[in-house]
């Protein structure tokens, strides 16, 4: 039986100098990269991963459509803390743990509405939607300098909004978010630019998927060009029996090694899958002649043109901008994790354009698409057979050998091969180290 | 109600039922071609997550071509989903006639509860692990000769808007 990181002597890797616990978790090599399956199943792991990854990222809260209105707010989780996304009323937006300053209740059990005021549920505290504490039950049973203690709902450290998507970060020595998405800034723009004004429109209703595996499954499957023809060998013959595509269409996108169809993995962890089809490709934006319209006259043909390209797009740790929508993973526990998958509109696109390109989104989306929960269900297969442990390495060395850096500092492979899954797992392997040094130094 | 409408009211009632067992049983029997011919050509079947005004996501928002599809793929298709395929168990109760003075066209409501379970290495996550699925069923059915087709079937689960484990069988 090959050793276990976790309990065994350090690995042989060159590095030395952080845990070499952790460390020993990857075997980085130069035309192989492994990953130990103790990532997907161990509980230290996963914790770990909560307070040195999640609660030091920036991480993806709220896009500013779903608290489109003053006293807007929804409530979700950074990491494991609750929080609440409140837009005040300047129309600021801020973000607070939910949590009553008093004895730490929650204020807010909604997952979204319209409130200008939280009020705790336990004593009656009352706190605006800004945070500050505006009245509290029974005031005389405090003294006369009470207000001026601070006691408010605390506010996340830091909150920085592009293009539209909100991220906050637990973390207040965090370099700015801008320094964060410097790579993939050109992919996030490329993705909001598909409306013709820019804009993107959320609908109320959100795909949401719970299941029993790791959420890493779920981070490196977005990203990865390989499975389709297997995993969604279903949805193929859908399209085939439609007479839509054939199945040699697809195949041929998926393995030629194209002049615009790659997998790149990008600095900070991010990653790319851009080709010029994706499995989605069954809604044609140049049947819709008048938005291609629009599009060429808001950004001139050969923008618009680039747009048009299918991309996944992967922003560390937990968040994707997909052709038709935001997908958000939510860690639960080494073997749960739920996903938010949200629907977009394009501003400008037009109905007709917006209607069919929903329906489309929902025959492949959603925990009854035709193509999803197929996905789903191999995340559960790969969490069951990781318990087996006699050579304990997932193997993610796929077109090493062939990749090459960009003039842009991105790495560039095949659009099947695994390079976003490296670029995800050094990011993930150095911040797991990094909070290791930090925590050892009371950090 | 005067005797001759509380007999109408019954036999029409009787009649709608019988329908909608037949409906159940076909999908816990998996003859999910059958099941199909139960819709009429304009028939449409719906999940959704929020009501209000179209277009919103849902979790299933077929229309009577989509219906084609989702059969064909559970009976065609190697969909991941449905290897092992789900064991289901319909069980309907509440049923009630909202309209059924129009004879061609009535509308009932029922409540639902789906058992379903996945066959296979119980020592596997996700199968082997009975699940049941609960939901408020609204019909819309119209006359077919001594039966009926399905106009509209539409059924708001009780968690529609949080997170589901696979769906992927018929509801």
């Amino acid at each position: 039986m090959a050793p276990n990181p976790l309990t065994s002597e350090p690995g042989t890797g060159t590095r030395t100098t952080a845990d070499p616990k952790i460390l020993s978790l990857i075997r980085d090599e130069p035309t192989r990269f492994r990953l130990h399956s103790a990532v997907y199943t161990n509980q230290h792991i996963f914790d770990k991963e909560i307070s040195r990854i999640f609660e030091r990222s920036w991480i993806f809260v709220a896009h500013e459509e779903m608290v489109h209105q003053p006293g807007d707010y929804v409530t979700t989780n950074l990491g494991k803390q609750p929080v609440i996304v409140s837009r005040d009323e300047d129309g600021d937006i801020s973000v607070l743990f939910n949590r009553c300053a008093h004895r730490g209740s929650v204020v807010c059990r909604e997952e979204r509405g319209h409130a200008n005021v939280f009020r705790c549920p336990y004593h009656g505290w009352v706190f605006g939607n800004n945070g500050h504490l505006v009245g509290v039950a029974q005031r005389s049973g405090y003294p006369d300098d009470f207000f001026d203690w601070g006691l408010r709902l605390e506010p996340i450290p830091r909150v920085e909004t592009y293009r539209g998507l909100v991220f906050a970060n637990l973390d207040p020595t965090a370099p700015p978010l801008s320094d964060r998405l410097s790579s993939v800034r050109r992919y996030i723009d490329l993705w909001c630019d598909r409306s013709p004004e820019g804009r993107l429109r959320l609908p109320e209703g959100v795909h949401r998927y719970e299941f029993p595996a790791n959420w890493k499954l779920q981070a490196e499957n977005g990203v990865d060009g390989y499975h389709g023809n297997y995993v969604h060998e279903s949805f193929v013959n859908i399209l085939e029996r439609s007479g839509e595509r054939g199945a040699g269409s697809t195949t041929k996108t998926r393995n030629t090694l194209g002049s615009r169809n790659f997998a790149k993995g990008m600095p900070h962890g991010d990653g790319l899958l851009e080709r010029e089809e994706g499995m989605l490709g069954t809604f044609d934006y140049r049947g819709h002649k008048d938005y291609c319209e629009r599009l060429e006259a808001s950004y001139g043909p050969d923008r618009a043109d680039d747009i048009m390209m299918q991309r996944n797009i992967f922003i560390f740790p937990n968040l994707f901008l997909f052709e038709s929508h935001i997908r958000v993973i939510h860690p639960v526990s080494p073997n749960t994790s739920y996903i938010d998958v949200h629907p977009t509109y394009l501003e400008g696109a037009g109905d007709e354009t917006n209607e069919e390109r929903l329906s489309e989104h929902e025959r492949f989306f959603g925990p009854s698409g035709f193509g999803a929960p197929d996905d789903i269900e191999i995340f559960v297969c790969t969490q069951t057979g990781a318990a087996a442990s006699s050579n304990p390495w997932l193997e993610f060395s796929r077109g090493m050998h062939r990749e090459a850096l960009n003039e842009l500092g991105e790495v560039v492979g095949h659009s099947t091969d695994e390079v976003p899954q490296r670029s995800l797992y050094r990011e993930w392997l150095r911040l797991m180290s990094e909070g290791e040094r930090l925590e050892e130094n009371g950090l | 109600m005067n005797p001759t409408e509380i007999r109408e009211h019954l036999l029409t009632l009787l009649s709608v039922q019988a329908f909608l067992y037949q409906e159940a049983r076909l999908l816990d029997e998996g003859e999910l071609e059958k099941w199909l011919s139960l819709f009429a050509d304009d028939g449409s079947y719906l999940l959704p997550i929020k009501d209000g005004p179209a277009p919103e996501p849902a979790i299933i928002r077929d229309s009577r071509a989509r219906i084609e599809e989702r059969v064909f793929r559970l009976t065609h298709t190697l969909a991941h989903s449905q290897l092992p395929a789900s064991r289901t168990q319909h069980d309907l109760t509440n049923i009630e006639l909202l309209s059924w003075k129009d004879v061609n066209e009535v509308e009932v409501a029922c409540n639902l509860t789906v058992h379903e379970l996945r066959p296979g290495n119980p020592f596997q996550a996700g199968l082997a692990t009975p699940r049941s699925l609960h939901g408020r069923c609204r019909y819309r059915l119209i006359q077919d000769g001594e039966s009926w087709k399905i106009r509209e079937k539409r059924c708001e689960l009780l968690n529609r808007e949080y997170p589901i484990y696979n769906l992927t069988f018929i509801i």
